[in-house]
């Protein structure tokens, strides 16, 4: 293993700015010459707009505009648009409704912007924006997926009757009902995926900026993918070419999902900084985070498993409701369908299965993803319906998903449901984790439980995912309107440094990091000689971004494709230079030499020689040595793995407390193991916070309750226990450094394991279903009702 | 949510009906209340700058009498209109003559929207309730500073047995919270 390279848990480059507090946050940059926007947004959640008085406060004292709907209109401001579309059972597309940046007439969830008040402070803004005056004529709301779905329901959208958005379904339905009549045995579940709001550390912020003198725009904006937003941005909503406008998403404090999609606001400050031919910004206030960032999950499902006398799987049949909100959000409509419905088979060899979803519109901020988008929901009910079908079979939880799982010889394995799974070994998963969580010994540490008034209980997942979507033309046979590859530049400098210029982007990743060791690895210069350049369209020649734990399997591998280029051309350098042909040189650690002699040249003389070519090839090799590559991968990747989970509950109180958490991860191959394990924390902290503590209320009325860290409660440092993690090692078969993807392992594969462990614990009073979040109340109601 | 309460006032039910329909009498009793003016026969417009919460704000106020019936009854519709979203509520009042005077009870429901109800409606309730205790018993004592309420804290009595000064402890530190929420 090289220093610093493949493997080595390097510490982090880039913390060494964030800890010292010298990151570039959207938010720290101030441009010459700016003005602040505040938005003026929807207190109700459905309504005509009546009428709209901005006269007091464009009379305000250093406002320097209120710009509204109308004004969007008249300069013909296109659409939000929506980057996935899905077709309905019957083969016609969905309904897509417009999506205004700012609302033309009708204003469809709390939060939906109305107006901007553009002024020469924030709080000169904030203080106009309430001189705005709305007359809205309220219209009747549904605010979820009950209310939505009702009889008689009212409706989102005049378009869409019974607010139904798609109708789609995926798998065999023939075949699974012939597996149901076959079957002796049937599990049945109701599950309820809890809404989520993400909540990153820094909000959402944009600065839009025109200069008049080469029509030029730039835009800073919090964003995951400022590549794929000048697509959007520029293409279908501003009508401004890629030539000029730059998009650069500098430091970016976390995203979650939440900040791939393209925002009102990054349109509305582009638009309004040509207008006023001043920069703009906005930042966020965490409460106007709350309804302005798309949320995630919120899904109504019911699933049943159809057994033999064996507890083996013969059929799967689900049918779910997904809430996309009331606006469809850049990728909304593939979260439920795509990335949901396909996860369905799980580590299991079920022969058939069927699944229909419903795509619904409610009075409610849009819905999008959120770490691990659909794969967690999957993941939730079916580990939760293997556990009751455990139950129904009379089967220990792990010996049904042993008796059940895809074996290693089983590979490739294509499922039911559209996806062909390359690699993996489950039961080996199973294995390490039963061992590093010291299950065998559960029953004592129960009993001690016990001792102490508490109730223990024990529950297991063994989840799979699919990360970084592709190939792009399967993709785009599905319905994405995207390409799903990735591009990454390595530009090597005269003196031999590094600069890479990757699509993918850091907000939180390490990529600065991790990138780095795969330079360091292929061309052995040093590890602080290497630059990672991400964020900014005028620097990196194009990307598709990060999310879908696709940064490694996607960026990364275009990366070392790049890499395999600059090596194959500084061997042909090197044999100029030696006097020897390119095939006997061997390029390794740095020193490129002809293979069986001592004579050698170093990778910085093969670098100045190219920029320097007094002494080069210059018949059959140009100059330079910068490298280009575009990757776009075979299939997806699959990570997958066991997790295990024991929980400690007061039955007085209903308190559940995480105990103890095992995780055996399948990553592929990693590249730094400690970054791997802290992206593992972070999952399974927020997966626990899915599982035990966040949720998204709202009222009938579509007035969002928990609307502030008062009322939604994010997980906190002692709510997680000291969590013990490992890896199980398949390597991806389709990419050339064998790794599937980290990121959201945690949030997938955690809920399920965490609500197994509670109704484990609850045993003992005939509780077998809990709803997930399992707050205190719940646990006490569910405790009382039992007895 | 429901608020309601009962007052037991020493003035002729007469006048507690004049004075539930004098704009001065109800300018000096509503907290935080800057104008308040006719704005028709049976309707009052009120600029209110109130602090619920974190929220401060002015309310602008639209107050309508409905089903009148003096001078034993009336509804009264109110809708409050801020930057920080808006509350709705409809108060039913009644007066009952009584040996000492006049029995004045009060139930009403109301509903908020935007950022008072993002921020904690849990908190809404309080609040509300505060400032419809705090106007009712201006008004009763302002008509006889000897005015006393005769009904029970339904909470208290009903919901919970929580010991009041542990509410009061709570309430401040969620005050606390917030605000350092809001400035943080």
């Amino acid at each position: 293993m090289t220093k610093n390279g493949m493997g080595a848990s390097v510490r982090r480059k880039e913390d060494y700015r964030f800890i010292t507090g010298s990151g570039q946050y959207t938010d720290d940059i101030n441009r010459p010459n700016q003005v602040y926007a505040y938005i003026v947004r929807s207190p109700v959640a459905h309504a005509h707009i009546r009428d709209l008085d901005i006269s007091a406060a464009v009379a305000t004292p250093g406002v320097v505009a209120v710009l509204t709907g109308a004004d969007m209109a008249a300069d013909e401001v296109g659409s939000l648009p929506c980057g996935w579309g899905i077709n309905n059972k019957d083969g016609s597309p969905m309904f897509e409704p417009g999506h205004p940046p700012l609302a033309a007439d009708t204003v469809h969830h709390v939060g939906d912007q109305i107006a901007v008040v553009i002024a020469t402070s924030r709080a000169i803004a904030k203080d106009a924006a309430e001189l705005v005056e709305v007359d809205y004529d309220e219209l009747p709301v549904v605010a979820g997926l009950e209310a939505a779905s009702a009889d008689g329901a009212a409706l989102v959208w005049p378009d869409a009757p019974g607010n139904v958005c798609f109708d789609w379904e995926i798998g065999d339905k023939a075949a699974t009902d012939a597996a149901f009549e076959q079957a002796t045995r049937v599990a049945s579940i109701d599950v309820v995926n809890n809404r989520l709001i993400a909540n990153a550390m820094e909000p959402r912020s944009a600065i839009g900026e025109y200069d008049s003198g080469k029509d030029e725009y730039t835009l800073y904006t919090t964003s995951q993918n400022p590549h794929v937003i000048r697509l959007l941005m520029g293409a279908f909503v501003l009508g401004i070419p890629e030539h000029k406008l730059r998009v650069i998403a500098p430091d970016v404090g976390g995203g979650f999902g939440s900040k791939i999609f393209h925002y009102a606001e990054e349109a509305i400050m582009t638009w309004a900084s040509r207008k006023l031919k001043r920069p703009v910004k906005w930042t966020a206030e965490r409460s106007e985070s709350f309804i302005s960032d798309a949320h995630g999950r919120d899904h109504i499902s019911h699933a049943e498993l159809a057994m033999d006398d064996d507890g083996m799987f013969l059929g799967l049949r689900v049918s779910t409701r997904a809430n996309l909100g009331a606006y469809l959000s850049t990728f909304g409509p593939s979260v439920p369908t795509y990335l949901h419905a396909t996860l369905l088979a799980g580590t299991y060899k079920t022969p058939a299965i069927y699944a229909e979803v419903k795509g619904m519109f409610t009075n409610t901020v849009p819905v999008d993803a959120y770490r691990g988008a659909g794969r967690p929901e999957a993941s939730y009910l079916l580990e939760r319906l293997v556990d009751r079908a455990a139950k129904v079979a009379g089967l220990d939880p792990i010996e049904i998903r042993r008796r059940n799982f895809i074996k290693p010889e089983d590979f490739p394995y294509q499922t039911p449901v559209a996806l062909e799974y390359d690699t993996g070994d489950y039961e080996a998963a199973v294995e390490k984790a039963l061992e590093l969580s010291d299950y065998d010994n559960f029953e004592s540490r129960k009993n001690a439980s016990a001792e102490r008034g508490k109730l223990r209980g024990i529950g297991i997942s063994t989840y799979i995912e699919a990360c970084g979507i592709a190939p792009s033309n399967v993709a785009g046979a599905l319905g994405a309107r995207a390409g799903l590859y990735e591009a990454g530049t390595v530009r090597v400098n005269p003196t031999g440094s590094v600069t890479v210029l990757t699509g993918s982007h850091s907000h939180g990743q390490g990529h600065e990091t991790t990138f780095a060791q795969l330079v360091t690895e292929a061309l052995g210069v040093d590890f602080d000689a290497v630059e990672i350049v991400h964020g900014d369209t005028g620097k990196v020649p194009f990307g598709m971004g990060t999310y879908g734990s696709r940064s490694a399997a996607v960026g990364g591998v275009a990366l070392v494709n790049a890499l395999e280029k600059i090596r194959t051309k500084a061997k042909k350098i090197a044999a100029h230079l030696l006097e020897a042909s390119a095939d006997d040189v061997e390029f390794k650690d740095g020193q490129l030499t002809v293979v069986g002699t001592d004579r050698s040249v170093g990778f910085g003389d093969v670098a100045m020689s190219a920029y320097v070519p007094h002494n080069y090839p210059l018949d059959e090799l140009e100059p330079g040595l910068e490298e280009t590559a575009f990757y776009d991968p075979k299939n997806f990747t699959f990570p997958a793995g066991c997790h295990i989970c024991e929980v400690e509950i007061d039955p007085d109180t209903g308190v559940v407390q995480v105990v103890r958490f095992t995780a055996a991860d399948d990553f592929g191959r990693v590249i730094n193991p400690m970054i791997v394990e802290g992206q593992v924390h972070g999952g399974l902290t927020q997966g626990i916070g899915q599982a035990l503590y966040e949720n998204c209320v709202y009222d009938e009325s579509g007035q969002l309750l928990s609307g502030s860290l008062m009322d939604y409660c994010l997980p906190k440092a002692d709510n997680v226990p000291d969590f013990a993690v490992t890896t199980n090692v398949t390597p991806c078969t389709h990419n050339v450094l064998g790794v599937k993807g980290c990121g959201e392992a945690g949030a997938i594969g955690a809920p399920p394991a965490v609500i197994n462990a509670v109704v484990n614990a609850l045993a003992e009073f005939g509780i077998d279903d809990m709803p997930i979040p399992a707050t205190p109340e719940r646990v006490w109601q569910a405790i009382q009702a039992a007895k | 949510m429901e608020i309601k309460g009962e007052y037991q006032i020493a003035a002729m039910r007469g006048v507690v009906w004049q004075a539930l329909n004098d704009p001065d009498v109800l300018k000096a009793c509503i907290p935080g209340c800057e104008e308040f003016e006719r704005a028709g026969e049976n309707s009052f417009r009120a600029k209110i700058k109130a602090t619920i919460g974190p929220v401060r704000a002015n309310f602008n106020t639209i107050l309508s009498l409905e089903d009148l019936n003096p001078p034993e009854s009336y509804r009264l519709v109110g809708e409050s209109k801020a930057a920080a979203g808006f509350g709705r509520g409809i108060a039913n009042i009644s007066l009952v003559e009584t040996e000492d005077g006049t029995l004045l009870r009060y139930d009403a429901d109301f509903k908020v929207g935007g950022k008072l109800a993002q921020v904690g409606s849990r908190l809404v309730v309080g609040a509300t309730k505060k400032t419809a205790d705090d106007f009712f018993s201006a008004f009763c004592t302002s008509l006889d500073p000897a005015a006393y309420r005769v009904d029970e804290e339904p909470e208290a009595a009903t919901k919970s047995a929580v010991p009041k000064t542990w509410l009061a402890v709570a309430a401040a530190a969620i005050v606390l919270l917030i605000w350092w929420f809001l400035l943080g």
